[in-house]
């Protein structure tokens, strides 16, 4: 049983809770494609806020209740006091994305911190792969981030047209630093995905990295004064991992709608 | 005048509110600055490396870099 325990509690490489496990895999064109426990877990994020966000926000009236008014609350945030500032007039056409982002990655975040693999395992007494945090997945997160900078470029060249979205694409600067200028903006424009990308990833990994090495203590040192200070430290941990689940996707989310604002509205 | 003070008040919040959202855009700027920077002294090694130049086109690229992300910075600010 302490055996177990020990198993599910910790591995003594911390990397093993966040490395993407194959599930299983499949051949298209020849080509091999592994499912992996992220994958799975994006799936199931996916199907669920397909269900669950048009069920909650159905009918309602002038006022919803429970969980509608919840996900009401945040979108009218995220709306008026996230995007608004920087989209304006242009809001209403550019916020369905905007607040896919968030609740995608919020609930991403959130459906990663739950120890899916080790619940399972507890209950099954069976080894499985399955759950995982997706947002940990620097290649998911990347993903994300494309697609950002896709909305970007393709909502400024929307707006103004191509030559006029490549004519204000940097600030008005003499013209024989126009070329080194436009040059410095196109690396930065390819050099904000990344930070996208960075920012969220690591925070996710970090936090999760942290409570799996907190875990390692109570394998390495095997009493129960450690222990009690280990259980506190990863529940103080999880708590601000929660805050981190939270902050992360708002951040992601208001720096996509500021990258949109400033293709749209290049003056503002 | 009662209306007038909550008016003002109303006005300060949102004013405050307005400056939080313009810096919080900058919250991006370090990685791009770093990023970019990072690009031209790389194109500077590249050169180097093909040129037998060391260091001297990297120290090049990363000068440009530096100077020409603090000019585009500054433009930016003046937005």
């Amino acid at each position: 049983m302490l055996e177990m325990t020990t198993r599910m509690l910790a591995q003594m490489d911390p990397l093993e809770h966040v490395v993407a496990r194959e599930l299983f895999h499949f051949e298209v064109f020849g080509y091999p494609v592994v499912f992996s426990n992220h994958m799975f877990m994006v799936s199931v994020v996916t199907i669920l806020l397909m269900i669950l966000l048009p069920l909650s926000v159905r009918g309602g009236g002038l006022a919803r209740r429970g969980f509608g008014n919840l996900i009401e609350t945040v979108c009218v945030f995220i709306r008026e006091d996230v995007a608004r500032p920087f989209l304006g007039d242009r809001t209403d056409s550019y916020i369905g994305y905007v607040w896919t982002v968030f609740f995608f990655i919020l609930a991403l975040n959130l459906f990663g911190m739950i120890p899916t693999r080790q619940i399972i395992y507890l209950l099954t007494g069976r080894e499985n792969n399955l759950g995982g945090a997706a947002t940990a997945n620097i290649w998911i997160v990347g993903a994300l981030s494309l697609i950002t900078f896709l909305s970007i470029h393709i909502s400024g060249i929307r707006e103004h047209g191509l030559w006029g979205y490549i004519r204000d694409f940097v600030p008005k600067v003499p013209w024989p630093m126009r070329p080194f200028i436009y040059l410095m903006e196109i690396i930065g424009a390819l050099v904000k995905p990344l930070s996208l990308t960075i920012r969220l990833f690591a925070n996710i990994f970090a936090g999760h990295i942290l409570i799996a090495t907190l875990f390692l203590f109570i394998v390495i040192f095997r009493n129960y004064a450690v222990g009690g200070l280990t259980v506190a430290a990863v529940v103080a941990a999880s708590l601000l991992e929660l805050l981190v689940a939270f902050l992360q996707a708002y951040i992601f989310t208001f720096l996509s709608a500021i990258f949109i604002g400033f293709a749209v509205n290049p003056d503002h | 005048m009662e209306s007038e003070a909550q008016l003002t008040d109303m006005d300060e919040k949102k004013r405050d509110t307005n400056t939080v959202r313009s810096s919080l855009k900058w919250m991006g700027a370090g990685i791009e600055f770093c990023g970019v920077v990072s690009v031209f002294a790389f194109f500077g090694y590249l050169l180097d490396a093909h040129f037998h130049t060391s260091p001297w086109l990297l120290l090049t690229g990363f000068f440009i870099g530096f100077i020409g992300m603090t000019y585009l910075f500054y433009k930016e600010s003046k937005k």
